[in-house]
């Protein structure tokens, strides 16, 4: 990644707008989630995004092609349109809508914009923003909000979507580890992007059981690469261990733990290979490959 | 280790030679990883079909351990070829398979674990079975096993010369899939039973997005390391298939096929209008888009999707999008 000497003095306010719409989707969901709104007002929190995304391209749209920016500029009047006539009484439906996956998608391609003069606080948005949107929009699927050992007392269906969840969630953050490292970003985007994320999901499962677990489990794979550059795979397996076995432990310490010995073992080991695989085929993009 | 006292018979040396060349040793693994693998999903089959009761010791295991020694036969071949040629192992084999050598022991004492395993602890079912640490330890030895001849591959070869590496990417992705049927879309279709706010279709649409990115990175991966033309068709049809085999639900074959050969077909026209880069993404998402929506496509084709059509299509880009991502691992 490319840091210019003077970085330490970039506008903070750009990477803040970044932040903030990368952070509104999830206040939808939470309010779906926790029925704390009316669902008439779905169709606003889809303004707030659309809004959000057209505010950034204002911003930033100049470092994009016409056809990306004339594409996100449509989704987000659609991603309204749609919402307001229809609504939303399901959270997947509001989710999952086309429209708004493209709007999420045109606010995670803001966030990856490449400026030489970017600092700490833009390469912690570049780090944070997908992590925020995809497990805020997602929550009912994230292992911190409806947390799989706990919840799912039993039945296939269950264990399965516990089990997929967590592998889905330790990959994710495997993957954001290993961008991270590979962009030279700063360690201080690492520890910011985690520390928000586990305040985002705090919020959106209203407890805060779950950050000690996600804190850790982003800071040892970063002592472990600040140590040794090139030891990402017993970072990501660090990760895996402590995400997945922190998970369990926490709702086993907590509340009540209806999974077995062999399911623990088993997603443990299932997350402990998707990290290691993810590790061991994972190359630098384009960008990243640049000196 | 000093071999020069060995009395070599020249027509051993010279077929030690032969089999020696890495295309011969491919060839020679490949119908091995046919057995092996098979007898994988003949035992799962069996599982599923209710063909098993509380042994270790039945038909279907047979098969497949008969396959692992098969699989360890060869590799015990290419060792001996070394040798006969007064070469070390640990040198003159490749990497992918040294590593498969280290593996195939690991598998056969996991076996062995799972005999004592199933005789301290019975036969679980469901998800236990397929997560208990034998299991997971006998897959992921398979797998590194199974992945030797695709991690040898060059492009220079010829697409006859190709063949072993294909099998061996549809070998190790399918035992992948096994372990991971649990969440298989092909398994429980729960576009056809579940709807909006069921919890099925929060298990269906993980499982959807989970299985479409990695075949999205399997088609990404095989696209750009300009496999045979049909390989990729080939290997989706046959691992829809030997999902199938634990559900019996063939019909997403045909889903399959449609993708293979649109994203084959597609991939000539992206050659030389994008980057090395772009064309990677295009292909993991390509693939990972086409195959929700495929998936989507012959559930309403033969019975009645449940799901909002709305939802399907954001599925397609939620999937094509995550895949798009991991598009710098399918490329090299």
């Amino acid at each position: 990644m490319h840091t210019h000497p003077s970085a330490g003095r970039t506008s903070w306010l750009t990477p803040l707008c970044v932040l903030c719409a990368a952070v509104l989707p999830g206040i939808e969901t939470y309010a779906l989630l926790h029925r704390s709104a009316p669902l008439a007002a779905v169709a606003e929190y889809h303004l707030l995004s659309a809004g959000a995304l057209l505010i950034l391209l204002l911003l930033l749209g100049r470092q994009l092609s016409v056809w990306h920016r004339a594409t996100f500029a449509v989704a987000a009047l659609l991603d309204v349109a749609i919402q307001w006539q229809s609504g939303a009484e399901y959270v997947m439906l509001s989710v999952l809508q086309p429209a708004h996956i493209i709007v999420l998608w045109g606010i995670v391609r803001m966030s990856q914009v490449e400026r030489p003069q970017d600092g700490t606080a833009w390469q912690l948005v570049r780090v944070a923003t997908p992590l925020l949107l995809l497990w805020g929009s997602g929550a009912v699927w994230s292992p911190f909000v409806t947390t799989p050992p706990e919840s799912y007392t039993g039945g296939e269906r269950l264990i399965s979507l516990g089990m997929t969840t967590l592998l889905g969630c330790v990959a994710t953050l495997v993957y954001t580890l290993l961008r991270w490292q590979r962009s030279g970003a700063s360690p201080v985007a690492w520890v910011g992007a985690i520390a928000v994320f586990a305040v985002q999901q705090a919020w959106l499962a209203e407890s805060v059981r779950f950050v000690p677990v996600i804190v850790l489990a982003g800071l040892i794979p970063m002592f472990i690469l600040r140590l040794q550059s090139a030891a990402r795979l017993l970072a990501s397996a660090s990760l895996a261990i402590v995400l997945s076995g922190g998970v369990m432990l926490t709702v086993r310490l907590t509340s009540l733990l209806a999974w077995n010995i062999t399911l623990w073992f088993g997603a443990l080991v299932l997350c402990l290979l998707g990290a290691v695989a993810l590790a061991a085929f994972d190359r630098p993009t384009a960008v990243e490959a640049q000196p | 280790m000093n071999t020069s006292h060995v009395v070599r018979i020249p027509a051993l040396t010279r077929l030690a030679q032969r089999i020696s060349d890495p295309v011969v040793g491919q060839w020679l693994l490949m119908p091995a990883f046919v057995w092996f693998v098979g007898g994988l999903f003949l035992d799962g089959w069996a599982h599923n079909h209710g063909k098993v009761d509380n042994t270790f010791f039945t038909p279907w295991h047979a098969v497949f351990y008969s396959g692992y020694l098969a699989v360890a036969a060869v590799l015990a071949l290419l060792v001996w070829a070394a040798w006969q040629r007064g070469e070390q192992w640990q040198r003159a084999l490749s990497v992918p398979l040294r590593v498969a050598l280290v593996a195939a022991p690991a598998f056969g004492m996991a076996g062995v674990a799972d005999l004592w395993w199933h005789t301290v602890y019975g036969f679980e079912a469901g998800i236990e079975l397929l997560v208990s640490p034998p299991h997971l330890t006998l897959a992921t030895t398979m797998a590194l096993i199974c992945l030797a001849p695709a991690r040898s591959d060059t492009v220079a070869r010829s697409a006859v010369q190709r063949i072993p590496a294909v099998f061996s990417v549809l070998c190790a992705w399918s035992v992948g899939t096994f372990i991971l049927q649990f969440n298989h879309p092909f398994g429980i279709v729960w576009p056809e039973t579940s709807t909006l706010g069921d919890s099925g279709m929060l298990v269906g649409v993980a499982g959807l997005v989970l299985h479409a990115v990695l075949t999205g990175c399997v088609g990404g991966y095989m696209l750009s390391r300009r496999f045979p033309r049909g390989a990729l068709s080939f290997v989706l049809v046959t691992n829809a298939l030997l999902i199938a085999l634990m559900g019996d639900e063939y019909r997403f074959a045909v889903g399959m096929l449609v993708v293979g050969l649109c994203m084959e077909s597609a991939d000539a026209f992206l050659l030389g209008r994008f980057s090395a880069a772009q064309r990677a993404q295009l292909r993991a998402g390509g693939t990972a888009a086409l195959t929700v929506l495929a998936y989507v496509g012959v559930i309403a084709a033969t019975t009645v999707l449940q799901w909002p059509l709305l939802v399907c299509l954001g599925l397609a880009l939620v999937a094509g999008y995550i895949a798009l991502w991991c598009a710098p691992m399918t490329f090299s």
